[in-house]
């Protein structure tokens, strides 16, 4: 009877080639055997700190070298300022020539060329194919006259926002609930293990969305809509006017902030490489001005880009600076990674809040590039 | 299935002396029992010092079974001229649930069946006992994987502690 302490070599890797990072790590630790078997192979993966606020930079997906239907990952880490070439078992067929749309947590958004929806965690290799985007039964109005074949196209899908279920009661599985914006307007909702996308709202556009409170809120041009959710229903909560005149022309990112909504604009009608970025806190109990100026982040950091933006605590810590704003590409028609050759105008980079600089990030990259947190915060 | 009474039988002799007789088209399915045969045609009896009754008679089975599989295939296609797509379909369907339900071992047997599909290089069994021990790996913590496969852990604390401390992120859900 053989044992499995005892397993051959090149056999234990042809095992651990068929498995995850994660997966990879775990084995790893098993027994000596396996410790040193394995060790030697794995990828140079960036020690990542689970106090270390600073997420990776996601940049770009190739195939495999060792196996043409697997994919290997480039990320970034900007506190040691290099790349690292992850594989993955997630099938490269599958997100080759993908339209990447968002991210949170370890998880990315894509929309590929078959218009399919994915969710892919390329280091545990975890794999979701969401239900594709179709209108209403016999829906008539606007949005109808811009979508051929009556579904979300690639093209037709400006940002994804995966999200924390804020009823885990559903029994949903990973608690994730999936916003997704629509050109030229339109957001719907999915929650895991769902069979279909619910519809919020067909005929606005939006600019983003998030979860907060319990509840979904997303930004359009002159207001804010709310809905509460309950189980797989969702309610229409409120609407607020902005009437802040100022807000309205940039990009608009929400941002939780210790149960506060925060929303931080971002202008970038000039010229790319300049920018001015402005926080503020929704005030709903305010009558004629829904947002406030925030000055000071203060031990915090923001960071914006593709999916979920967010705020990590960078109190007491190395790496992240705080008071910052940490923003990437995340322009609609610059999210194609087929574009292979790094793109010198990256619009990427570090803004202190306080200091009124803006720093760019030290990597050359075809954009976009999407926030990556290799652990769940 | 009928077999004509002109194909060569090949003897094979396991590791506790049990004899197996088996057609050569079976045998050749073991890459490194071709290899012998066509170094010395005339040879039919070969001793397999490092496979099992017990297991030589499961990789037996695997490798009559593919074989069969891929007759029945032939034959249709003669048949027809050309094998209907949905046909082919069904019948690699067949073979898969086959070859699953074959795969439903204790995890002893399955380490000597990796053991044997390597050393007679039989690339369909490896490549599927392979594949059965990643899907029992997949998802485990490190304790999970030592209890799933009888492995005692002979990691210090200190070692154990600087493996994952290199990539605490990969250990943090696994407690």
């Amino acid at each position: 009877m053989a044992g499995w302490a005892d397993l051959p070599l090149d056999l234990l890797n042809s095992i651990s080639n068929r498995l995850d990072v994660v997966s990879r790590l775990h084995l790893s630790t098993v027994c000596t055997s396996w410790a040193s078997a394995i060790g030697c192979r794995l990828p140079a993966l960036p020690s990542f700190d689970p106090d270390q606020p600073i997420p990776w930079l996601f940049l770009q997906v190739e195939p495999s070298t060792s196996n043409p239907n697997h994919s290997d990952f480039t990320f970034y880490d900007l506190n040691s300022g290099s790349s690292y070439c992850v594989p993955s078992p997630i099938p490269y067929p599958s997100i080759c020539g993908a339209r990447w749309l968002g991210s949170n947590n370890g998880w990315l958004a894509l929309i590929n060329w078959q218009h399919q929806f994915h969710l892919i965690s390329p280091l545990t290799g975890a794999h979701l194919l969401l239900p594709s985007v179709k209108f209403p039964d016999n829906y008539q109005g606007i949005l109808a006259r811009y979508w051929s074949n009556n579904r979300a196209e690639w093209n037709y899908c400006a940002k994804v926002i995966p999200c924390q279920d804020p009823d885990r009661r559903s029994g949903s599985h990973s608690g994730l609930l999936v916003l997704a914006l629509f050109w030229p307007h339109g957001l719907a909702v999915w929650k895991d293990r769902g069979n279909k996308w619910t519809w919020l709202d067909l005929e606005t556009r939006y600019k983003d969305a998030i979860v907060c409170g319990g509840k979904i809120y997303a930004v359009a041009h002159d207001f804010l809509h709310c809905w509460e959710v309950t189980g797989s229903s969702f309610k229409e909560w409120d609407i607020r006017t902005i009437t802040n005149r100022m807000l309205k022309p940039h990009a608009n990112y929400l941002v939780e902030f210790g149960g506060k909504l925060l929303m931080v604009c971002r202008n970038k009608e000039w010229s790319r490489l300049s920018h001015r970025m402005s926080v503020y806190e929704l005030d709903l109990y305010q009558r004629d001005v829904l947002w406030k100026p925030v000055e000071n982040i203060m031990d915090h950091a923001l960071f914006l880009g593709m999916g979920y933006s967010r705020v990590a605590s960078t109190f007491a810590l190395d790496g992240a600076q705080e008071n910052c704003i940490y923003y990437v590409d995340d322009d609609y028609f610059f999210c194609d990674l087929s574009i292979k050759q790094p793109f010198p105008d990256h619009d990427s980079g570090v803004h202190n809040l306080e200091k009124k600089t803006y720093e760019r990030f030290p990597v050359d990259y075809s954009p976009p590039a999407a926030w990556f947190w290799p652990r769940e915060l | 299935m009928a077999r004509s009474s002109t194909e060569n039988m090949i003897t094979l002799m396991s590791s506790d002396g049990e004899e197996f007789m088996v057609t050569e088209k079976v045998a050749r399915e073991c890459t490194t029992i071709r290899n012998m045969l066509e170094d010395d045609c005339v040879i039919t009896n070969i001793p397999l010092p490092n496979v099992t009754s017990d297991i030589l008679s499961m990789v037996i089975e695997y490798c009559m079974e593919h074989v069969a599989a891929a007759e029945k295939a032939a034959a249709e296609t003669a048949e027809k001229g050309s094998s209907s797509a949905p046909a082919a379909a069904k019948a690699n369907k067949d073979l898969e649930e086959w070859d699953k339900a074959f795969m439903n071992v204790d995890v002893y047997t399955l380490c000597d069946l990796i053991l044997a599909a390597n050393y007679l290089n039989v690339s369909g069994l490896l490549d599927l006992t392979i594949q059965t021990a990643a899907n029992l790996i997949k998802g485990k913590s490190p304790e999970q994987i030592r209890k799933t496969f009888h492995i005692q852990n002979d990691l210090s604390l200190e070692e154990e502690e600087k493996i994952r401390s290199q990539t605490p992120w990969a250990f943090e859900k696994s407690e």
